[in-house]
């Protein structure tokens, strides 16, 4: 009984010094070789999950299956390989008109709830120069910011969190406002009473960098008006945002290294 | 010793399923029952690392939920002598509580109405297939 409270006592003591010692070498490279080990897996299980859960993927996947049992595996891997390529081809050519330097990012895990993540996990971090306050796009969509990077992995904290929170701008009213997360959706806040918003106007990302550059570029669509809410009595007004990204279906997103 | 390793099996897996396919705390869920069953330095030492390994893998700060789940596991320590905390009531009720703050602190998604309803189920499901069934 005394040897177990011993063992626990030092137990939370090795759990302390490691929680304080996190930023430093050894913690560092060890996390990363933990996450070296465990990324693969888990990216294929991210993967099935996705297929799972309704993607285009799934349809064909479901026709091969009935078609040709055995040459399911190498059917799978190609079509997932298709779906990179197209991703990647369709990013890059969205990428090449702003020249943004982008990274592709695995998803490999989420938090939050199973329908409504609040982040998502990628599986590039510090060691490929991803830092935090970075923006990670579909296409021309902003799907979220680099909320915390360790060496391998990354959060992207997505819209909806209540932590995220960036300058944005309508784009026919060019309103600017300052966009946040409310757990359930998206604010389009701090919009001056004396402009006019509506309802349908698309949301976009006004541009913000830190010192070194890294940071959010101008223009990224943040999502669309849904709703409005305006009281004459107040300074502000505020609408209701709907990201254009459905993030239960993403398994590839790209990081913009350099804009 | 089969039981404590297949539990042991069960928490190396849940670190590939949670927070990849499912958002519930598996690891934390598992290692408890494992303590409360198995209080041996093998279970801690495992439970310990698995929580470790899993703040790396959700880039939380590492040590914090190991930090919470040694406290957790002090609070059977201290359950242990005025409760029979092998009783199947007393473990729902403990994982709900302890899982429920847990998720809360680490941002796992689902509602307290969820957890009710699962240990809820999975109570109904123990009494009804045994009424006085102890663990062990």
């Amino acid at each position: 009984m005394q040897k177990r409270y011993i063992a626990l006592l030092v137990f939370l003591v090795i759990a302390l010094l490691i929680f304080l010692s996190r930023n430093t070498a050894p913690v560092k490279n060890v996390t990363a070789f933990v996450q070296g080990i465990f990324g693969g897996p888990k990216s294929a299980l991210y993967d099935a999950r996705v297929s799972v859960s309704g993607g285009d993927s799934n349809i064909e996947i479901t026709k091969l299956k009935a078609d040709n049992q055995a040459l399911q595996k190498k059917l799978i891997d190609y079509e997932k390989l298709k779906e990179d390529n197209q991703a990647l081809r369709s990013q890059f050519e969205e990428g090449s008109v702003h020249n943004y330097k982008m990274l592709p990012a695995h998803i490999i895990g989420f938090v939050g709830s199973f329908g409504r993540p609040s982040a998502l996990i990628i599986d590039q971090g510090e060691r490929s120069n991803v830092k935090n306050g970075m923006a990670v796009v579909f296409g021309n969509n902003l799907v979220g910011k680099i909320g915390n990077s360790s060496e391998n992995y990354a959060k992207v904290l997505l819209p909806e969190d209540p932590s995220f929170s960036i300058i944005a701008q309508s784009a026919e009213s060019q309103s600017l406002g300052l966009v946040a997360g409310e757990e359930d959706f998206i604010l389009f806040d701090r919009v001056s009473i004396k402009d006019k918003i509506v309802a349908g106007e698309t949301v976009l990302t006004k541009g913000e960098a830190d010192n070194s550059g890294d940071g959010i570029p101008a223009d990224l669509v943040i999502g669309k008006i849904e709703s409005i809410y305006r009281n004459e009595s107040q300074p502000y007004q505020t609408a209701k945002v709907k990201s254009e990204v459905d993030t239960e279906h993403l398994s590839t997103v790209f990081v913009i290294v350099g804009f | 010793m089969v039981y404590r390793n297949i539990l042991l099996a069960v928490i190396l897996v849940s670190l590939f399923f949670e927070t990849t396919v499912i958002s519930f705390p598996l690891v934390f869920i598992f290692s408890v029952l494992a303590f409360i069953i198995f209080p041996d330095f093998l279970t801690i030492l495992f439970a310990i690392s698995s929580s470790i390994i899993l703040d790396m893998l959700r880039i939380s700060p590492i040590g914090a939920s190991a930090f919470y789940l040694i406290l957790v596991f002090v609070l059977v320590e201290l359950l242990r002598h005025a409760y029979e905390i092998k009783e199947y009531k007393f473990v729902l009720v403990f994982l709900l509580i302890s899982s429920y703050i847990f998720s809360r602190i680490f941002g796992y998604g689902p509602s307290i109405a969820l957890y009710v309803l699962l240990y809820g189920g999975l109570g109904i499901v123990i009494y009804a297939l045994n009424k006085r069934l102890k663990w062990l």
